[in-house]
């Protein structure tokens, strides 16, 4: 956002004055304004980027402070000094719980994260350590964050969150980053770029964790008397979710908004009635929360980046771009870059063998052979419920087959995991696009193209071929529905692939929609991919398909050119039943 | 009895039903027939409820459905056979068709007849449904919903995932229930098996009825291979 | 030996309370498949309810628990026509991942003002718990009356509860309810009353819970922490969908407490249960007599 560039220089002069200027009371509510948003920024990592909603994130608030208090209590250690202890401990906590803990999933997953820090609280209190003092000290108290002024404490407030906006900038920007996004908005299409989920998620876990036990050790120094319920009771894990929430999940301004809204409030609630009201702080933000959940889920800024742009979309109606704009048309130069056509087109690429699955007792699939070669086009067709998509998301690796095998140029992927299938050269399109919703029609392809070499020159290629390029920069939200089975598949060509598996990719395309997908998809073979397509377009898959193999109740009933599969009375009967064939 | 009028239902941008027009009389065997995509389980989501047309209307009995819930239709007499079955797994058979009666009162008589129509089912009244086969519970869910004495029953697909020879004892059944007097409207993609036993039919390509006619007609018409396979 | 069958009866009686506390969540979030935060915090509010009733009047606890029953089942009636129902549940069977996340910070917001509130109107100075009985000499051991009651009401409430949900049409609407909302709308049950009527129910029991409790535990705002994670323990622990594996999952957790104070001191018993949740989580999320559950 170009406004940010000047904003935030804006804001940094105006806090610099508040400093300057402002009385004990202000330089405490500025303090903890930004301590919290600190720790929001560390939230918004895994909360935000990584969309794991942890809701115990007290728990390295808490170590942060008491690992700098207690280092300064028992062996005179400087938080200055203190704090990278506390941030070893809290990244290594994250390490053991998160490596099973980011096992479990949904509900389960946010109750365990809850328990974590209530965990620690009984803990401490055995240890003898329900109120830990911060050693005064006379002298040198600078080094130690002890000053006579308030006003240095607030300035190193101002320069932790500096710190922590910067981090959360790069890695806003960086691949890291995006993967932490893609597993947000789709866990299942990000494995299939080739991310590896599980390490993306760890890794975020710990950089949340490092940050957030930053902004605890600071903490203490607000606090000065250090309780197990001041840094790791609910109170603090709901504060440290629902500021970067409010604000805006998964951005670097929504944690300081919230901040500044939320701990405001809190302290002026506070200061007015909280003698004669205790607990108003934690009334407000159990509001707060509740407010959130039922009106802007996702937060004020997204509400009000919404908003914009409905209504900037509103303004624009009359100038759109005609659909038959020149650059609708694909652009196949770079096509061929994109893909790893192989060398011997003559063997197969990918061999099933065998394949058996059955969900619930039920034979979905019982003994599937077929092969497929470099720069072929296999249709898979088959009545409703005969096992296609199962066939395909086992081919992928994201459903495990119960028994045969899949080759992919003579290595056995049986037992590879979804990502590294993707990284070897099998690409896939799904049935349901699912785009990440905020991001352009660049960004999305980008995403897909994370670990491949000359990432922009293969985007690039990718939207060419895709006839989009002139649509790059437009938002997913205005996309119709061909242009996103467009962008389905060049996502899938951003990865490179050696074998495309495509899913029912024409429904509900008006002919001339289809009609670009069916050149590209001949192109793409062209290149010496080899595609996996499933169509109940009939017409279209004539035309497409070099081989078709009929799937019926699991098994292949028969394979071989279109045309004659088609008129095959076995397929006749399979599509509409036994006596048609007599009939017809 | 049952009249969809001109409906039109989109999804995110896709047409899935155009301006589609279908009517059952009562005591009639409807069959919608047609290929993957073309619209019939949308059809069907209009009809029970599930899924609000952007224009057009169903009217059952003369009364326009339109704020009707899902809920609030079955209870006036149209029974639903969902798509891919939706037994309630954790449930015994028994158990299931007791939800499906919907009434309060003694449901014993109503069960007898229902494992008179489905003997298998009588057998595994106290196994739980998740653990029955794709064609078991297909009588399953068929009996559930003639539990409440249906005065329309919407079949969607029954023989989706199906062997051929479970397939023919379903239609079978299905056949006896229309020869009792419940109207229903069959919606399949087996159009042959589906086709003998309708009294009418319709044929669903992309969203709009590009055939229709009397169950005989159609079951010999080559145009219906051709909806389907393409050409 | 005497010394264990202590502990191990102690915990037993401990976790006939746990037991009774979860038999509402059990039909919550067991049955229903709504997490609620707040249930633990229902029962704090009966706590203080039920303690003024019994200061200002001589009705004893059990008559209390039962006036509490309706007045808390309004409760949550109310709660949920305002609060909980207001979140858009998938349409397509069990509700998504999402939805779990937005129903924990609903209600964990929810949690937050009914404990802030209580601070603020009753102060955080512990109160009530006493009134202890004479306890039970048996064989040499030593039981808690009050204890003893409450899991026999546990028993109670869940065999009542298992009958209703098992044998009566009722029930079956919510079972089928939480099974396949969709299919179960086919089967003309409204989805969202059943939600509605499961809250409430679960609310009540709450309530008859927090009662009983009253007459034995003390009272201060944020009592729910004492137990909320084993309540959910007790759930996830008997398994999803059967709430008599709740009471059964009460009783073991409290076991395992007693059992915990060989080893561990005083102050860390409340860790014994936090441990043994994570455990069911990490080991056997389907619990004793659940259904498969996708962790």
């Amino acid at each position: 956002m170009r406004t940010s560039r000047l904003l935030a220089p804006a804001i940094i002069i105006i806090v610099l004055a508040l400093i300057y200027t402002g009385g004990a009371s202000v330089q405490s509510v500025l303090t903890l304004t930004m301590v919290y948003a600190t720790i929001g920024l560390g939230w918004n990592i895994i909360g935000g980027y990584a969309g794991q909603t942890s809701f115990g994130h007290a728990l390295f608030v808490g170590i942060g402070a008491y690992t700098v208090v207690l280092l300064q209590r028992e062996w005179d250690v400087s938080p200055l000094v203190g704090v990278w202890a506390g941030i070893t401990l809290a990244v290594l906590a994250a390490l053991l719980i998160g490596w099973p803990t980011f096992r479990l999933s949904g509900v389960y997953f946010s109750l365990a994260t809850l328990a974590y820090p209530l965990m620690a609280m009984p803990l401490l209190t055995w240890l003898g350590l329900q109120e830990v003092l911060v050693p005064y000290r006379n002298t040198g108290g600078g080094f130690y964050l002890q000053f006579a002024d308030p006003r240095w404490l607030t300035l190193c407030a101002l320069a932790l969150l500096l710190v922590a906006v910067g981090i959360s900038l790069r890695i806003q920007k960086s691949d890291f980053g995006e993967s932490l996004i893609a597993i947000r908005e789709d866990a299942v299409a990000a494995a299939a770029a080739g991310i590896h989920v599980q390490r993306r998620k760890l890794q975020a876990y710990c950089v949340s964790a490092a940050m957030t036990a930053a902004a605890g050790a600071l903490y203490a120094s607000v606090l000065y008397v250090v309780t197990p319920d001041s840094v790791f009771g609910l109170l603090v894990s709901v504060q440290a979710l629902i500021i970067p929430i409010v604000g805006g999940r998964g951005t670097v301004w929504g944690p300081i908004i919230g901040s500044v809204l939320l701990i405001t409030l809190a302290e002026q609630l506070n200061a007015e009635l909280g003698s004669r009201l205790p607990g108003i702080n934690g009334l407000m933000f159990g509001a707060a929360l509740i407010l959130l959940v039922l009106l802007a889920r996702e937060g004020l800024l997204w509400r009000a980046i919404d908003i914009v742009a409905r209504f900037r979309r509103r303004r624009e109606t009359g100038g759109r771009p005609p659909a038959e704009a020149p650059s609708h048309r694909p652009d196949l130069t770079e096509l061929a870059a994109l893909t790893r056509g192989a060398a011997n087109a003559e063997r197969p690429i990918l061999t099933v063998e065998n394949l058996r699955k059955s969900f619930n007792g039920v034979k979905v699939l019982d003994g599937v052979d077929f092969e497929v070669r470099p720069g072929e086009i296999l249709g898979v067709i088959g009545p409703n419920g005969a096992g296609k998509t199962t066939l395909l998301n086992i081919v992928n690796g994201f459903v495990d087959a119960d028994g045969g095998h899949i080759r992919f140029t003579d290595q056995d992927v049986s037992a590879t995991p979804p990502h590294e299938r993707a990284n070897l050269g099998i690409g896939r399109t799904f049935q349901t696009p699912r785009p990440l919703p905020r991001c352009s029609v660049e960004r999305n392809v980008q995403i897909s193209a994370l670990h491949r070499p000359e990432r922009s020159a293969t985007v690039r290629g990718a939207l060419r071929a895709t006839g989009l390029w002139a649509r790059a920069g437009a938002a997913v939200g205005d996309l119709d529905i061909g242009e996103l089975r467009r962008l389905e598949l060049a996502r899938a060509l951003a990865g490179r692939p050696a074998v495309l598996l495509v899913d029912e990719i024409l429904a509900g395309l008006s002919s001339d929609q289809a009609d670009d997908i069916v050149t590209l998809l001949r192109a793409i073979a062209d290149q010496g991919v080899a595609v996996i397509l499933i169509e109940h377009t009939m017409g279209a898959m004539l035309r497409l398909a070099d081989r078709l193999v009929v799937l019926e109740a699991g098994t292949v009933i028969t394979s071989g050119p279109p045309q004659a599969v088609v008129a095959d009375r076995r397929v006749v009967a399979a599509y509409l039943g036994s006596k048609w064939s007599s009939h017809a | 009895m049952l009249e969809v009028a001109a409906l039109s239902v989109k999804y995110s941008g896709l047409t899935a039903l155009d301006h589609v027009s279908v009517t059952v009389a009562p005591g009639e065997l409807v069959v919608v027939v047609g290929a993957n995509g073309a619209g019939k389980s949308t059809l069907f989501k209009a009809i029970s409820g599930t899924v609000t047309p952007v224009a057009g209307r169903v009217s059952f009995d003369g009364r326009d459905l339109e704020r009707t819930s899902p809920a609030q239709r079955a209870r006036m007499g149209i029974a639903h056979v969902p798509e891919g079955r939706r037994v309630f797994s954790d449930m015994t058979v028994e158990e299931n068709l007791a939800v499906g009666a919907m009434s309060r009162g003694r449901i014993a008589d109503r069960l007898q007849e229902i494992y008179d129509l489905f003997p298998m089912l009588y057998e595994k009244r106290r196994e739980h449904a998740g653990r029955l086969s794709g064609g078991q519970q297909q009588m399953l869910a068929i009996g559930r919903g003639l539990m409440s004495k249906p005065r329309l029953i919407l079949l969607d697909e029954p023989s989706m995932g199906l062997a051929p020879a479970v397939v023919e004892t379903i239609f079978q059944r299905i056949a006896e229930i229309h020869a009792a007097g419940t109207a229903a409207l069959l919606v399949e993609q087996r159009a042959d098996e589906a086709l003998e036993i309708a009294e009418r039919g319709y044929v669903l390509e992309r969203g709009r009825v590009v055939l229709e006619g009397d169950g005989e007609a159609l079951a010999t018409d080559r145009r219906v291979q051709t909806a389907y396979l393409g050409g | 030996m005497n010394d264990l069958l202590q502990y191990a009866i102690s915990g037993l009686m401990t976790g006939g309370v746990i037991a009774l506390l979860s038999t509402g969540l059990a039909l919550i979030f067991g049955v229903m498949g709504v997490v609620n935060f707040a249930h633990g915090d229902a029962v704090m509010v009966a706590m203080y309810t039920a303690l003024l009733i019994s200061t200002g009047t001589a009705i004893p606890g059990i008559a209390i628990a039962v006036l509490l029953l309706p007045v808390f089942m309004a409760v949550g009636w109310l709660l949920h026509l305002v609060l909980i129902g207001r979140l858009a549940q998938s349409v397509d069977g069990r509700p998504a991942e999402r939805d779990h996340d937005a129903q924990l910070l609903l209600t964990l917001g929810l949690s937050l003002i009914l404990q802030n509130a209580a601070l603020m109107i009753f102060g955080s100075d512990p109160r009530g718990g006493g009134g202890v009985q004479e306890p039970i000499k048996v064989a040499g051991l030593v039981l808690d009356p009050q204890r003893l009651l409450a899991f026999a009401i546990a028993l109670l409430v869940s065999g009542a509860l298992f009958v209703v949900l098992n044998r009566t049409a009722f029930g079956r609407g919510l079972r089928a309810a939480a099974s396949d909302p969709v299919a179960a709308q086919y089967c003309g049950i409204e989805v969202k009353r059943a939600h509605r009527a499961a809250f409430a129910i679960g609310t009540g029991l709450a309530g008859v819970g927090g009662a009983l409790l009253a007459t034995f535990y003390p009272i201060q705002p944020f009592v729910s922490l004492d137990f909320i994670i084993l309540m959910f323990a007790a759930v996830v622990l008997g398994g999803l969908g059967s709430v008599p594996g709740a009471c059964v999952g009460g009783l073991l957790i409290g076991l395992i407490q007693g059992l915990g104070q060989i080893f561990l001191p005083l102050q860390l018993q409340t860790l014994t249960g936090f441990l043994v949740f994570l455990l069911i989580l990490f080991v056997r999320p389907q619990g004793i007599f659940g259904k498969a559950v996708r962790v």
